[in-house]
């Protein structure tokens, strides 16, 4: 039983991925089932953390009222779960209507020989790709079947496991003890462990278990699908360059536990922290929209690609507060680039309007 | 002023000592940025893997951060810039572009020294001592799941003193259970089972403060190794002995009222 219902969340929420991620992809990632996956989770993660961070500063506001939770239970984390919910059903059903009428007006304009391309691949390739493949299953296997002792777990996981508990306030309980706290913005403004707790909700399951065991089946290769994105703009169509990358950044990755710093010792170690998704997804997802738009599309912002990137700083805030100075950081050397590259005033004005949402959930952190 | 300076640079220089560890594969990225700076012909490429990794490392040196660190945040998290710098793909990018620069025939060779490479300037993550074999769904030690689930009370919370190697892991697994002190101990942030964790972690734990504690703290369970120490029987103080697990003696007190009416 435990078994289904993990196999069951997995896919649920790659499928939500993958439908909601129709939405927004851009016309040329349309045809990588991967990348609609990644840009779906962006959009699950920035609502998540808009709802979230709305039901963590009310909830703030009715205990500083001097209210009692049980008189006003409108902002408990019951809801907060079905709200969530209820918006990934949607966003899905529209990516799912989007998919359809999309499919309808296109089917005319696809060639037989598009339809039938079929991926022949030489000894050479199969053999590296495989390789490529066996790497990544280990990485895998090694984080469901291994434990990584972490001490940082006994605050992320436990604040996961208040939801699953059945916990209705949030942020309120020290996860160290379990005594009443006041809410901490620096983690209630990143509050990625919820949603780990959220899926935990839903599916049924121990918090502990979605954070140990689901979150590297649901992680891990989303990462590599990044990589795999990045490897096609730095291969194109060669595609032996590109699987020996991949098969190298899975090795490499293997062998950085040079120090406990780097972010791929995050990734295979503690994946399950939002410190981890913020290294390992939203950091090079944006790096390869930021490489994507520099080589590709000639510095031009399209509406989908903006809100795009709006997405991503919203998942970056959802994984960890100094994440928002990060991605200001990559988001400054988006704008000087634009100058470097003499792109035009529109570009740098769009580009420099991409700092608001990161500055505001800063300046919230810092006001509140 | 000075003094500023002084702490954010020994901050930077100490996160980055600290990021690079062995220093090989760090070295491995300045060497083969570099090397792109000199042989890469394609411009976007240059620009993401050599100029954006120079800035990177601009702006984590940047004295900008040393007034940061001073006002709003500790050090601890400055090499999280660094994270910004794509130095897997750098690296794996140029290794990959060197093989293929060469004639067929020694692209497999070369590809394995490449690996090589890796490996040797590289440490194995799975090697770290902190990684075990998963005794269950819940990657905490069986022990803690068997402990929690004798103690448990259905309906309520119910606080127990654990001892230190266990502080980590229990409400990972269960948020019913309430610990008196939590990880937040090591990390000198005080809480109000001070007394109570030096107590119970003791060498010889003192039956007398360790019976006031518990109660100070409301804490009606007592968990503690079946190999350690009292002064005298804390029988003596009205907590008797329920079980042992795993080698673990679990004491309830005797005057707590742990809500079992709720079965």
């Amino acid at each position: 039983m435990l078994t289904v219902k993990i196999i069951l969340l997995c896919i649920t929420v790659y499928l939500s991925c993958y439908l909601t991620g129709g939405l927004i992809c851009p016309e040329r990632d349309r045809k990588t089932p991967g990348l609609k996956i990644v840009y779906g989770l962006m959009i699950l993660w920035a609502v998540f953390f808009a709802v979230t961070v709305v039901f963590v500063l009310f909830q703030k506001r009715v205990y500083e009222r001097g209210f009692t939770f049980d008189a006003t239970p409108l902002w408990n984390a019951s809801n907060l779960v079905t709200v969530y919910l209820a918006l990934a059903l949607i966003l899905s059903v529209a990516g799912i209507v989007m998919g359809v009428l999309r499919l309808l007006k296109n089917a005319e304009k696809t060639t037989d020989e598009e339809r039938n391309a079929p991926l022949v691949l030489d000894r050479y390739e199969i053999m590296i790709l495989g390789l490529f493949i066996a790497l990544v299953l280990f990485q895998i296997i090694k984080s469901v079947f291994f434990a990584f002792a972490d001490g940082d777990d006994s605050y992320y996981v436990s604040v996961a496991q208040l939801m699953t508990g059945g916990e209705q306030t949030l942020y309120m309980k020290d996860p160290y003890t379990g005594y009443p706290t006041s809410v901490q913005m620096r983690y209630a403004l990143a509050p990625f462990p919820v949603w780990v707790g959220t899926l935990g909700c839903i599916f049924g399951l121990n918090a502990a278990t979605v954070a140990h065991i689901c979150m590297p089946l649901l992680l891990i290769p989303i990462t590599y699908v990044i990589y795999n994105a990045v490897g096609n703009l730095l291969f194109g169509s060669n595609r032996t360059g590109k699987y020996m990358f991949l098969c190298l950044v899975a090795i490499f990755v293997m062998f950085s536990y040079y120090s406990i710093n780097p972010s791929e010792v995050f990734f295979l170690t503690r994946t399950r922290q939002g410190k981890e998704a913020l290294a390992n997804i939203v950091i090079p997802i944006l790096f390869y929209d930021m490489f994507r738009r520099a080589s590709l599309e000639a510095l031009k912002y399209d509406t989908k690609n903006y809100i795009l990137i709006i997405l991503i700083e919203l998942s970056g805030a959802l994984t960890s507060v100094f994440g928002n100075i990060l991605i200001l950081i990559m988001l400054f050397a988006n704008f000087i680039y634009a100058f470097y590259r003499k792109a035009s005033l529109r570009y740098k004005f769009m580009s420099a309007l991409l700092a608001v949402p990161p500055v505001l959930i800063v300046a919230i952190y810092y006001l509140l | 002023m000075l003094e500023i300076i002084k702490d954010g640079l020994r901050a930077t220089l100490t996160s980055y000592r600290d990021f690079q560890g062995t220093g090989l594969i760090v070295a491995l990225f300045l060497f083969l940025l570099v090397y792109l700076a000199f042989s890469q012909r394609n411009r976007y490429v240059k620009d993401a893997l050599v100029k954006y990794p120079v800035y990177v490392l601009l702006v984590f040196f940047c004295p900008v951060w040393y007034v940061y660190v001073y006002y709003f945040e500790d050090y601890e998290i400055l090499y999280r810039i660094l994270w910004l710098l794509p130095l897997g793909v750098v690296i794996c990018y140029t290794l990959t572009e060197v093989v293929m620069g060469l004639n067929e025939k020694f692209r497999i060779p070369a590809f394995m020294v490449a690996i090589i490479v890796l490996v040797i300037c590289g440490k194995y993550t799975y090697s770290s001592e902190y990684i075990t074999l998963a005794e269950n769904e819940y990657h905490v030690p069986d022990t803690v799941v068997k402990i929690c689930d004798e103690i448990s009370v259905d309906g309520r919370e119910i606080r127990a003193a654990f001892p230190d190697e266990f502080l980590i892991y229990v409400r990972q697994y269960t948020s019913k259970i309430c610990l008196p002190y939590g990880r937040e101990m090591f990390m000198n942030f005080g809480s109000w089972g001070n007394e109570l964790q030096k107590t119970v972690n003791a060498d010889v734990i003192d039956s007398e403060a360790c019976a006031f504690w518990l109660r100070d703290t409301e804490t009606p369970y007592l968990i503690v190794s079946s190999s350690k120490k009292f002064t005298e029987n804390i029988s003596a103080y009205d907590f008797v002995y329920v079980t042992s697990i795993d080698g673990y003696d679990i004491y309830l007190d005797n005057n707590a009222y742990i809500g079992s009416d709720f079965d």
